[in-house]
């Protein structure tokens, strides 16, 4: 089947927000096959889709820690139930046993129906592993959501704000928010204009330094809608002294392409760290974002190109404990003398290791910390996780079966501050506040930090 | 050579072998896989002395199923432990460091195990719509296995059955001293060994990599 002569059809009238350019239904099971063959020839995941797929032991042990299905309670949210759908297709048409004696295997032809199930069921995964923490096979449910996505999108059921975005930032723009440089530079003006108001000190934020020790870039919309986390980065490098730096070519680390292709994820990736290259920058900082921390943390070496393998990539959070650890921070708690409680993003915490750093520039920058229950590997996801913050039509879904349960932990716990160091974490979070009519407010880490940090005699 | 010669004579070799070479195809081919995607799931255990620790935690006490899933957790752990104990006193027995009853004791919790587990993946909804033909023929087959293995083991043939498997070790079998209860039980057990590698419940090697390889990856 070549691609001109497929027709397609715009979007389907059942999923608005994510489909784009679809397949006509007869074509979808042969293409979904061909891709499959193709994620499988690219090898990057044989031996984890060959353990996953080929061993699940079937003893449901993810969806008692699934959010999803503990709040919806409904058997297609069963973790190890969706992963079936990719399973039973896997094992048909890619493994010898399945061939031979299909279902007597668990191997199942894939039929038009099976792949409208895969587009409702891998978008009710927030991808968040918290299903993975406990699995006594050490499966991961939610790297199948990911490759069931994958394939999905090369049908073009996709989330249309996400492929919208990447082509905005893949293309002359830069950005996924379509942010035109010289607004950008007005907005960093307006940021360190702020700092010398609120501090009396020239707080900078430096643009296109080569050979500073810290390239940053945080998700694109951070400079505009949280300003606040922007400017307490900003009096964080500053009072560590450390040299950093904001490229104009590239300030926008989202990389949608986690959640859906492979090929957006390396475009996009490698965009990022040819900027830092080009300013002769050894070290990436990514600012208060999950997923992209975890896409430069785990994709670098895989997808990155080998020149840039040498580079250091790590998050913020790091950055700023590393400032604190080497005595180069001072707080005055005071300043925060709300009670905060820490909301553990999915990506930051069972995708990049940040349990307790987050937690001690926190205890070191206010005066009343308390834990929620459970936290840290076993935290529950925000319910906007695997990017289904960014898809419109699942906004109720979120409100519901996606957030209860962190609902119920935020409303046990009674804080007045939760800190979710994550811009997708802070959307939802504050949505869900708002739905549930939660007394309380979202900020991000830094907030806090810049809040509390002294700065007296730096200037 | 009749059938039961075969069986009693050569099969038991051919089971064994298979089931090793199975196993170490698996592990090859696994481990000889280009590098995988970085998936890494945090927090990774301490240095090796941790994750062995976790590992070894995990394998003797089945903390994760009995964490969430109690009921599961009763029959599983006590499957695999019955399974292990079998093997383990069968060693014991043959070395005359054990009476075969505590063998005996080991197959009948095993046989128990594997059929409460079928019973409850009827009954709980949602393991019976997890579950299809393979988890069933699995738990039947270690079931049967036992059982004849159980019902081989009765005392008064088990002298014989004691002298028959110390010759296979010697490599000159003596397949005179079987009953057919005894060639059954050998030709499933040879059955089950030669299943275990290709069948999902590889999971004994496919552990070693989800979470060393993967779900522990540094680097
Ligand atoms: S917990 Fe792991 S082994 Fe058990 S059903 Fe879920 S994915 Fe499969
Ligand atoms: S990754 Fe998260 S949302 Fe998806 S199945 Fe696992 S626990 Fe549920």
């Amino acid at each position: 089947m070549t691609k001109e002569n497929e027709k397609s059809q715009e979007t389907d009238p059942k999923y608005p927000y994510r489909s784009e350019k679809l397949l006509p239904r007869e074509q979808r099971v042969v293409r979904f096959l061909e891709t499959l063959q193709e994620v499988l020839g690219a090898k990057i995941y044989n031996l984890p889709l060959e353990t996953y797929l080929g061993t699940c032991a079937k003893c449901n042990n993810c969806a008692e820690q699934c959010q999803v299905y503990q709040t919806s309670r409904d058997q297609k949210d069963l973790p190890a139930w969706r992963s079936d759908l990719l399973r039973k297709v896997y094992k048909k048409y890619f493994t010898t046993s399945g061939k031979l004696f299909g279902k007597l295997v668990g191997a199942e032809s894939l039929s038009e129906e099976d792949i409208d199930n895969m587009v409702d069921a891998f978008y009710r995964c927030n991808m968040c592993r918290r299903c993975g923490v406990n699995c006594p096979l050490a499966i991961d449910n939610a790297l199948i959501t990911r490759v069931g996505r994958v394939i999905l999108a090369q049908l073009g059921f996709v989330p249309t704000n996400m492929t919208l975005s990447t082509r905005t930032q893949l293309g002359e723009i830069g950005n996924t928010s379509a942010i035109p440089k010289a607004a950008f530079i007005d907005t960093l003006d307006f940021l360190e204009e702020e700092l010398r108001d609120e501090t009396g000190i020239a707080i900078p934020i430096p643009r296109d330094v080569e050979g500073a020790e810290f390239f940053f870039a945080a998700p694109v919309s951070d400079y505009i809608m949280e300003a606040d986390t922007l400017l307490g980065i900003a009096k964080t490098f500053y009072a560590a002294g450390a040299s950093w730096t904001v490229s104009m070519e590239n300030f926008d680390a989202i990389n949608y392409g986690l959640f859906y292709s492979d090929a957006d994820l390396e475009k996009v990736l490698n965009r990022l760290l040819e900027a830092a290259n080009s300013l002769k920058c050894k070290t990436i900082v990514i600012g208060e974002c999950g997923h992209s921390t975890k896409v430069a943390l785990l994709f670098q070496k895989i997808y990155g190109r080998p020149e840039y393998h040498g580079m250091k990539v790590k998050n913020i959070i790091e950055v700023s404990h590393s400032f604190l650890k080497e005595g180069r921070l001072t707080f005055d708690p005071t300043k925060n003398p709300e009670t905060v409680t820490y909301h553990d993003p999915c990506n930051l915490g069972r995708g990049s290791g940040l349990y307790e750093q987050p937690r001690e520039l926190l205890k070191a920058a206010v005066m009343h910390f308390v834990e929620m229950t459970p936290n840290r590997q076993m935290n529950y996801c925000c319910g906007g996780g695997g990017g289904l913050v960014v898809v419109e039509d699942l906004h109720d879904w979120r409100m519901s079966a996606g957030g209860l349960k962190k609902v119920e932990q935020l409303r046990a716990i009674g804080a007045k501050l939760v800190c979710a160091p994550c811009a997708n974490c802070k959307k939802q979070i504050r949505e869900l506040v708002q739905a549930h009519k939660l007394d309380m407010e979202v900020v991000g880490l830094h907030d806090l930090l810049g809040k509390a940090i002294v700065l007296s005699g730096k200037a | 050579m009749t059938g039961s010669e075969f069986i009693a004579g050569i099969f038991p070799y051919i089971a064994v072998a298979l089931c090793l070479l199975g196993t170490v195809w698996r592990f090859v081919r696994w481990l000889s896989l280009p590098p995988h995607v970085k998936w890494t799931l945090y927090p990774v255990p301490e240095g090796i002395a941790g994750q062995l620790k976790y590992m070894l935690k995990e394998m003797f006490t089945f903390e994760t199923l009995y964490k969430f899933n109690r009921r599961l957790w009763f029959g599983s752990f006590s499957m695999h432990m019955a399974m292990a104990g079998t093997v383990l006193f069968f060693i014991l027995y043959l070395a005359g460091w054990s009476t075969i009853f505590v063998v005996q004791l080991c197959l009948l919790a095993l046989v128990i195990a594997a059929i409460y587990i079928i019973g409850l993946r009827i009954y709980d909804k949602n393991l019976r719509l997890l579950s299809n033909f393979e988890e069933f023929f699995n738990l039947l087959f270690v079931a049967g296995v036992a059982a004849l293995g159980f019902a081989a083991s009765v005392p008064h043939v088990s002298v014989s059955l004691r002298l028959y498997f110390l010759g296979l070790i010697e490599f000159h079998p003596n397949t005179s001293v079987l009953s057919t209860v005894h060639i059954l039980a050998v030709f499933l057990g040879g059955l089950f060994l030669m299943y275990l590698p290709f069948s999902k419940m590889i999971h004994y090697v496919s552990k070693y990599f989800t979470y060393h390889h993967i779900n522990w990856q540094k680097k």
